[in-house]
């Protein structure tokens, strides 16, 4: 069924399936609510306002979740960039967590886990939260990163791999 | 041959095809060493599921962000009417419109009588036109998708312009007075003029207009947008 972004009915029916998958990527690439929460805002800004046509919701849910991901790994970049300056002008070794960023349940796994994805190369995390945090297929990932298939099978198995070394590696310095 | 890690990482994410996915299978219930590296596998990506962000996590954020967004990218949305059914064939349509025509003057000539004069107030007969965008009150052929305008001028008080209004406006400026309007498909068996007769649209219910109604309906149906939002967690 024709999905257009501007259409009221169509726009409420995508944002109510759609904004809990882009809130959730939108967070753990950001590992901050209040972030993901304005690139939510943002990305459905701009879907309404493109007044774009898809053939179904799930093209639609594509397109934002494209959108959603290209703001959090620029906002991501931005804080990093902000941090590593902030650190040079106090002299201070960068902290092991970002400071002043909300933590919804500060359990340690979740901080663990986090710290472990933080790490990743941004090509092994973007695959790795959309698979896991997106659930999304091989394919899907495939066509919102604009790569092949295989490319997507390879990098999901390398992200499992060094994810799986952080882990241990973490679980380490914590204990 | 045990199975390589590529492989194994494909049929965890449930993305090995047939044959090759029960070849896995029937592996792993034999190969201690590559049941072992599968459960490691499933083991960290049972700890991923376990740290996602859950749905009860963020509905604030969810209802928030919808509210900001209605209330800034999207037009206001029309009120629907709410129990009246609207005939389609135009001489229905076109008695409709009159009858709504001489019952909105009839009103606003109420209002003003009782306001301005109080209940001595003589009653003075709006003069009414109703026109189809055929020849006369009847736009013969019928059809159910043309378009009437009605023109009404209503001669009730000086200060009242002619108006020249959609029979959608009619339908708004009746809601707004108040009136509970049903239009009902017309009769074919019965000469459209008959229903255009004066006595049986004067028959027509008409009460004052209640502004504090009017307010109650639109709480209702802000409450009713508001509620289609409810569900959310549960899903």
């Amino acid at each position: 069924m024709e999905v257009k972004s501007s259409g009221y009915e169509s726009f409420q029916r995508v944002y109510k399936e759609v904004f809990p998958v882009i809130m959730r990527v939108a967070y753990h690439v950001t590992y901050n609510v209040d972030a993901a929460e304005d690139i939510c805002q943002e990305a459905f800004i701009r879907f309404y306002n493109r007044e774009l046509t898809f053939p179904s919701v799930d093209e639609a849910k594509y397109w934002l979740i494209r959108v959603a991901k290209n703001l959090s790994i620029n906002y991501v970049k931005r804080k990093g960039r902000e941090q590593a300056a902030f650190d040079k002008i106090k002299r201070q070794p960068l902290p092991a967590m970002r400071t002043g960023e909300e933590q919804v349940l500060g359990n340690e796994t979740r901080e663990v886990v986090q710290r472990a994805i933080e790490k990743l190369p941004e090509k092994l995390r973007t695959v790795l939260i959309l698979k896991e945090y997106g659930d999304l297929n091989y394919r899907e990932i495939g066509d919102i990163l604009h790569i092949t298939e295989s490319n997507v099978k390879v990098r999901a198995h390398r992200a499992r791999l060094q994810l799986m070394k952080l882990i241990d590696q973490e679980d380490i310095h914590v204990s | 041959m045990c199975l390589d890690d590529q492989v194994l990482s494909s049929y965890i994410d449930g993305e090995l095809q047939e044959p090759w996915k029960t070849q896995v299978e029937e592996h792993i219930s034999h190969c201690k060493e590559c049941r072992e590296r599968y459960e490691e596998f499933a083991r960290m990506d049972q700890t991923l599921f376990e740290t996602r962000l859950r749905n009860d996590e963020f509905s604030m954020q969810q209802q928030r962000v919808w509210k900001y967004l209605e209330k800034t990218c999207m037009p206001a949305q029309p009120k629907k009417f709410r129990h009246k059914r609207i005939a389609f064939s135009a001489p229905a349509f076109a008695a409709a419109a009159a009858a709504l025509v001489l019952l909105l003057g009839a009103n606003v000539f109420l209002l003003r009588g009782l306001g301005s004069s109080g209940s001595s107030g003589e009653f003075q007969i709006p003069t009414l036109t109703a026109q189809s965008e055929g020849n006369g009150l009847i736009n013969g052929n019928g059809a159910e998708d043309s378009l009437i305008s009605v023109s009404a001028r209503t001669h009730i008080t000086s200060s009242i312009a002619p108006q020249e209004l959609t029979v959608e406006e009619l339908l708004v400026l009746l809601e707004q007075k108040g009136f509970e309007v049903e239009l009902k498909r017309a009769d074919s068996s019965v000469p459209a003029q008959q229903d255009l007769s004066p006595a049986a649209l004067l028959g027509a219910p008409s009460r004052e207009a209640d502004s504090d109604e009017q307010e109650d309906e639109n709480d209702d149906e802000e409450q009713k947008q508001s509620d289609g939002w409810d569900d959310w967690d549960d899903e």
